[in-house]
Order: C-alpha cells, then sequence, then structure tokens
C-alpha cells in the first residue's frame, strides 16, 4: 500500500520536476539579457599620495545588440558623492558585444570634506546610473544618433580599494 | 538735430539708469553678488602711479577654465603689479581653484602658477593637444605660456615654445588657422609705450596728470604664431597675410577672435582696434588670410569712422544661424553690433547698431569687456558688457570713471532691450575683462569681471525662468582637444534653431567656459543637436535630454 502511494506521488511530482530540470537548462544556454555592467575601474597614479590629482577611467561591457550611449554615472570617493556627475551625461559609444573604456573627470585623493584616508586604502565606488540604446546611422554624410530606449537593469556598481601612499614622495 | 539726438542717447544711457531689481519688474534674470561667498579674495593692483602709465589703467583679464579636469570651472585671474613691471609678488597672478560647493582656493602655489609679468591677456586652450588646458599669458614685456602638465601643475614652456611676443600684447585667441589639426595663435598688440618718455598728459594748470590718449603712441603690429605641431610654433604673421606694419593707421590691437564668418567651416580672423579700424581677416583654406577688413563693412561704423574698439564677441543674435559681431567702444560712440550677411567666400556685414538697439544705451559708458550668452535661459541670446572709462577724469561731466556695467537682452531677432535694472547692488567699478561660465554647473551661465584696480567679481545667474537648459561639452580629436571651431546647433520644435561656436578667446582679454549652453523656454523641448566638428564630419543626436551636460566625442 505504502509502495503504492508513493509510485503516485512520483507520478504526480513528475512535470514538475521536469520543468523545473528544463528550465534550469535553459537557463544555462540562453543569451545573458542585453545589458551594459561596470567590468573595471582604473586610476592613476595607481597609488596616489595626498593633495594627489587622480585620473578615473571605467570599462563598460555591454551585451546588448545596439550601440549603447548617453551614460549617466555616479562616483564616490570613500563614500562622498563627487557632485559633478549629477547632470552629466557622456555620449560615447559602448558597441554591442564590446567593451569601451570612458575616461571620466580627474579627482584630488582629499578634498575639503574629504580627508586623505587614514587606513592606507581609498574606496571608489563608480556606478552606471542610466544609459540608452542608440540607433546609430550615417545620413547625407551625417552620423545621426536617435535614442531607442533605457538600457534596463541599471545601476550597476563597481568598487575598488585603491592603496594608497602616506606622502606624496 | 543731432544735438537732440546726441541729447537723448545720453539721457538712455544715463549712469544712473540702472538699479537692482528686488520687485521683479526687470523680467526674472536674476545676477547676485558671489565673490565673498565663494572666497574670491582678488584685488586687481593696477600700479598706478603719480606718473600715470598708460599700461596701469588698461588691464587686466580673467579665464574660466577647468586646469584640472575634475568637472568644474576654475578661475585665473590676471594681475598687473608695479609698473614698469619688476618681476615683484606684486605681479603674480592667481588660479582659483574650483572646490565643487560654490567655493574656491587660491591653488596659485600648488599649480605653481610662475607668471609675474605685468599681466593683461590670458587666454585658455590646449597648445600642446595633449588633452588638458593651457594658459597663455598676455603681458606688457614677454608673453608667457604655462603648460598644463596634467596632475594639477604648470610648467613655464614660453622659452621652449618659440613664442616670443614682446612689447605690448594685449588679448590673444587660439584656433586651428591652417586646418592642420593643431591650435595656431594670433596676439593682438596695442601700442608702442616707453616708459621713459617722459610725455605729459593731463591738466597743465594744475600738474595733475592723467592717462595718455592713446593717439600721442604708434600702434604695435599683431603677431600670428604657426603651431609646428610639436609643441612649439613659428612667427608666420607675414607668411600667412595678416601682418601689418606698426603705425597709426594700424595696430592698436585690443580684441582677438577667430570664428567662422561666412559658413564655409574654416576660422576667420576679427580684431578690434582702439582708434584705427578693425581687422577682419578671411580665411582663404590654403593656410592664408585675406584682409577684407574695409570691404566687409565690419572695420568702421555706419559713418565710415574708426572707433575705439576694446572688447568683442561673435553670437548669433538674430537667429539667422551665422555670427554677428559686438565690440565695445569709448564714450560718446556706440557700441557696435555688425549683422552678418556673408555667404561662403564673401565676407559680409551691415552696422546695426542703432537699428538693434544695442548701441545707444553705450553712448555715455566706455565698454571693454563683452560676453554672449543666453542670461534669462529664454532662448535668446543676451550680452553682459562691462564698462570702465580709461581716463580718471573724464571730459564730460556726464561720463565717470568707475562705470555701471549692462545688460542687453536680446529678442533672438537681433535686437536688444536694455536690462541693466536686473544687475545686482553694488558700487561701480573700472570694469575691464570678462568671462561668462557655469561655475556651479546648473545650466545658468554666471559671469566673472576684472576691474582696474578695484575687486574680482563673481555674479552668480540665479534666473528661475521656468523652462531648462542644455549644456553640450566637445571632446574634439587630439591634438585639437577642445574640438576649437566646432559649430553647434540646436533646434527645438517652436522652431528656434541656436548656434554656438567652441572658440579660446574673445571679449577682453578674457576667456570663457569652453562648454557651450543653451537656454530653452518652457513648454520648448530640443528636437535636434548638431555638431560640425572642426574635422568636417557631422554628428546629430536625436531628440537631446535637458537639464544636463551632454560631453560628446568627435566621431572617427
Amino acid at each position: 500500500m505504502k509502495k503504492n502511494l508513493l509510485l503516485v506521488l512520483l507520478l504526480l511530482l513528475a512535470p514538475t520536476v521536469a520543468a523545473a530540470a528544463a528550465a534550469a537548462a535553459a537557463a544555462d544556454t540562453a543569451e545573458p539579457k542585453p545589458g551594459l555592467t561596470v567590468e573595471a575601474i582604473r586610476i592613476e597614479p595607481a597609488a596616489p599620495g595626498p593633495d594627489t590629482l587622480c585620473k578615473l577611467s571605467v570599462t563598460l561591457r555591454s551585451t546588448g545588440t545596439k550601440t549603447a550611449s548617453a551614460l549617466g554615472f555616479k562616483v564616490t570617493v570613500d563614500g562622498k558623492e563627487l557632485a559633478v556627475y549629477r547632470n552629466e551625461l557622456v555620449y560615447k559609444p559602448v558597441e554591442p558585444g564590446a567593451t569601451a573604456e570612458i575616461r571620466l573627470h580627474n579627482f584630488w585623493s582629499s578634498e575639503t570634506g574629504r580627508p586623505f584616508p587614514a587606513g592606507g586604502k581609498m574606496n571608489v565606488e563608480v556606478t552606471l546610473t542610466e544609459a540608452r540604446w542608440m540607433d546609430v546611422k550615417t545620413e547625407n554624410g551625417a552620423e545621426v544618433w536617435t535614442p531607442i530606449g533605457p538600457v534596463e537593469g541599471l545601476p550597476k556598481s563597481k568598487t575598488i580599494a585603491v592603496i594608497v601612499k602616506k606622502s606624496t614622495q | 538735430m543731432k544735438g537732440l539726438g546726441l541729447l537723448i542717447l545720453a539721457i538712455l544711457a544715463a549712469p544712473g539708469a540702472h538699479a537692482a531689481d528686488p520687485t521683479g519688474a526687470c523680467g526674472p534674470l536674476r545676477l547676485r553678488h558671489a565673490e565673498t561667498a565663494a572666497g574670491l579674495a582678488f584685488r586687481h593692483d593696477s600700479g598706478k602711479s603719480d606718473a600715470r602709465h598708460l599700461p596701469e589703467t588698461m588691464g587686466s583679464g580673467v579665464a574660466f577654465l577647468d586646469y584640472d579636469g575634475d568637472g568644474w570651472q576654475d578661475l585665473y585671474v590676471v594681475q598687473s603689479g608695479a609698473f614698469p613691471p619688476d618681476g615683484s609678488s606684486r605681479g603674480a597672478d592667481r588660479l582659483f581653484r574650483n572646490r565643487g560647493d560654490g567655493t574656491f582656493e587660491d591653488a596659485t602655489v600648488r599649480a605653481r602658477i610662475s607668471d609675474r609679468g605685468y599681466g593683461q591677456g590670458v587666454t585658455a586652450a590646449d597648445a600642446d593637444g595633449d588633452g588638458d588646458t593651457d594658459l597663455y599669458l598676455s603681458n606688457y614685456g614677454a608673453d608667457s605660456l604655462l603648460l598644463n602638465r596634467g596632475d594639477g601643475t604648470f610648467e613655464d614652456g614660453s622659452a621652449r615654445s618659440g613664442l616670443n611676443a614682446g612689447g605690448w600684447s594685449s588679448a590673444a585667441a587660439f584656433a586651428d588657422a591652417d586646418g592642420d589639426g593643431d591650435l595656431d595663435l594670433y596676439v593682438a598688440r596695442y601700442v608702442k609705450y616707453d616708459p621713459n618718455s617722459g610725455v605729459f598728459c593731463g591738466d597743465f594748470a594744475t600738474g595733475r596728470r592723467d592717462y595718455c590718449d592713446i593717439s600721442l603712441f604708434e600702434g604695435e603690429s599683431d603677431l600670428f604664431y604657426r603651431n609646428k605641431g610639436d609643441g612649439t610654433f613659428e612667427d608666420a604673421t607675414r607668411a600667412v597675410g595678416i601682418g601689418t606694419s606698426a603705425g597709426p593707421e594700424t595696430g592698436r590691437g585690443m580684441g582677438v577672435l577667430f570664428v567662422d564668418l561666412d559658413n564655409d567651416r574654416r576660422p576667420d580672423l576679427y580684431v578690434s582696434n582702439d582708434m584705427n579700424p578693425n581687422l577682419l581677416f578671411h580665411n582663404k583654406g590654403d593656410g592664408t588670410f585675406e584682409d577684407v577688413s574695409l570691404f566687409s563693412g565690419a572695420a568702421v561704423n555706419a559713418e565710415g569712422k574708426a572707433q575705439a574698439g576694446m572688447g568683442l564677441a561673435a553670437a548669433d543674435f538674430d537667429g539667422d544661424g551665422d555670427p554677428d559681431l559686438t565690440v565695445t567702444n569709448f564714450d560718446a560712440e556706440l557700441n557696435s553690433l555688425y549683422r552678418n550677411l556673408s555667404e561662403p567666400g564673401n565676407v559680409m556685414f551691415e552696422d546695426a547698431s542703432n537699428s538693434s538697439g544695442f548701441g545707444p544705451p553705450s553712448y555715455n559708458l566706455l565698454g571693454f569687456g563683452l560676453v554672449a550668452a543666453d542670461l534669462d535661459l529664454d532662448g535668446d541670446l543676451d550680452a553682459y558688457i562691462a564698462n570702465g572709462h580709461v581716463f580718471e577724469h573724464p571730459k564730460w561731466d556726464s561720463v565717470l570713471y568707475a562705470q555701471p556695467d549692462q545688460i542687453l537682452a536680446g529678442d533672438g531677432r537681433g535686437r536688444f532691450e536694455n536690462k541693466s535694472c536686473a544687475l545686482p547692488e553694488g558700487p561701480p567699478q573700472v570694469g575691464r575683462g570678462l568671462a561668462a561660465g557655469d561655475y556651479d554647473s546648473d545650466g545658468r551661465p554666471d559671469l566673472a569681471i576684472q576691474n582696474s584696480g578695484g575687486p574680482l567679481e563673481l555674479l552668480r545667474n540665479e534666473t528661475e525662468s521656468g523652462g531648462t537648459w542644455l549644456g553640450v561639452v566637445l571632446e574634439g580629436r587630439a591634438p585639437n582637444t577642445a574640438a576649437v571651431g566646432a559649430k553647434v546647433t540646436l533646434s527645438s520644435g517652436a522652431g528656434r534653431r541656436q548656434v554656438r561656436w567652441a572658440t579660446a578667446g574673445d571679449s577682453y582679454q578674457s576667456t570663457s567656459d569652453r562648454r557651450l549652453l543653451f537656454g530653452l523656454p518652457a513648454g520648448e523641448a530640443p528636437k535636434e543637436l548638431e555638431v560640425a566638428w572642426p574635422s568636417g564630419r557631422t554628428q546629430r543626436l536625436v531628440s537631446p535630454p535637458t537639464g544636463a551636460y551632454l560631453t560628446l566625442s568627435e566621431p572617427r
């Protein structure tokens, strides 16, 4: 009796288990959803000292099939937001399936209200807050950029910890 | 009859006709003194002495630039100092770094600013094409080129650059004049002035000296330097066809700008001269220029008379897509507006100073700095003029040494209304250099004003227009990394077309924010933004967003 009951139960559950397994297999092989990710952050000099002007670049990776652009960023250094990015959009192209290095603004390793980190590390977080897919084509010799729609799945962030030097020497 | 006209002009232009506008009856434009709150403690030292040397009353300039690349507009302020110049710290210029919180800090020492010449003008541009903003300093005496090292400091590149202008340089401007991709330089020079000449000017009865009339001095020839592309320049003044011999009929250059006047995508050259006809050189496209000054209609006024040209600006005031030319002049002269009638290859202007309403309010004033900007964000370009006499005791009772500035609101069709009622409270100054820049990056153009022997002023624009704005940052291909010479057109759904040109050096001895700002009235959405890049490529953005600065890169 118990054996029959177990068999019935297995038969009842089988479609559900099979569906779940199929879904898992499909997820493994499906194309990633079109989007942008922050792949890397680069800072020069690599180990800044106090009162040092730092150059900041970010590498974005596209998994889309169209050019992405109109990129909005938020940057924080040791948790302090750099306000300059609040009303800026960068119209550099991130080509389909490719990476693009975007040069952002320089920042000082110490600033009013943001002292030079005492702990030997400076945390820099770059968030891609918004972007748009663009249709880019040539019309009468001009390159025409037409926005198609927003890149979904944003914001995306990355943080790096920069080792800092205690002095500029 | 002419006397009646002058009387009416004098009444219209009375210095006391302006006042602050706390009630808003003057319109939405709001400018507020912000120099103290911003921590800008600078006072121009003219070096005024009992001898009353002429250079003491002519300077100096100011520049908005982002020297450290942090996205905020910093300020470079030119100092003059002792005259004759003695190289002391009295002549040390100042660099104020924008902290991004509405305040500035003095970064002169940290940035290793070294110029101690008797300062006149400052032109900010990427002279060596390495991606950061350098400084050309026009002095009485040797000029200086300060090269930005990209790490927040500058080094003196004067000696190795080949830029060897001496004499009395007033102002300078950069552009890729020969189309080879790098920035060339034009230096406007004023007069040959010898501090030991012993000439007496002033009141013979009392023995009181005043500054001399410049008709007593021979003009100094201007200079054109070709960028050789290796970080050095060569004097090509005569080779490119713009050599002018020094003498009473030429020279006395005060202001200079490069802009494409005839829409052939090549920068032409306009120079304002004091008491000499202004110069207009058409760029022939083969690395040389043609002097079309007198035929152009922009050299003299409608009566055929040369005026005392000081500062200048080029902007599309009448909305027809080409740059009109404006020049500030002496008192008892009208400031000039030359309406552009050019076609490709044919540079032509008409003097519309009177009919446009641009000139008459200036009759009792002596204009120097001049910028075109949409101050009230209504979609039409306005003009701000910094005024101040050169003589401490001007000839007419109705004319003063310290003078109020002026705001002329444009209607987008080439006509102006005096809106000086929107000037902030404060004593009149002896205005000289003037630059526009959005130091708080809120989309509203602010103003920095240098006053001879007076304080640096920063006017924060607090206009609530009800509309919106759009800013453009151009990143050109090296070596012209700021895309100097680019033309940007914003078309809106209302059929309005606004045009801006990327320039490096204009107004009087000054440089404005290189970002290009567009105001948009309420309900007016942008339809398309077009950039005609210096390389010849054209880029269009359909339905650009508003309320933001858009950074565009020159396509490859």
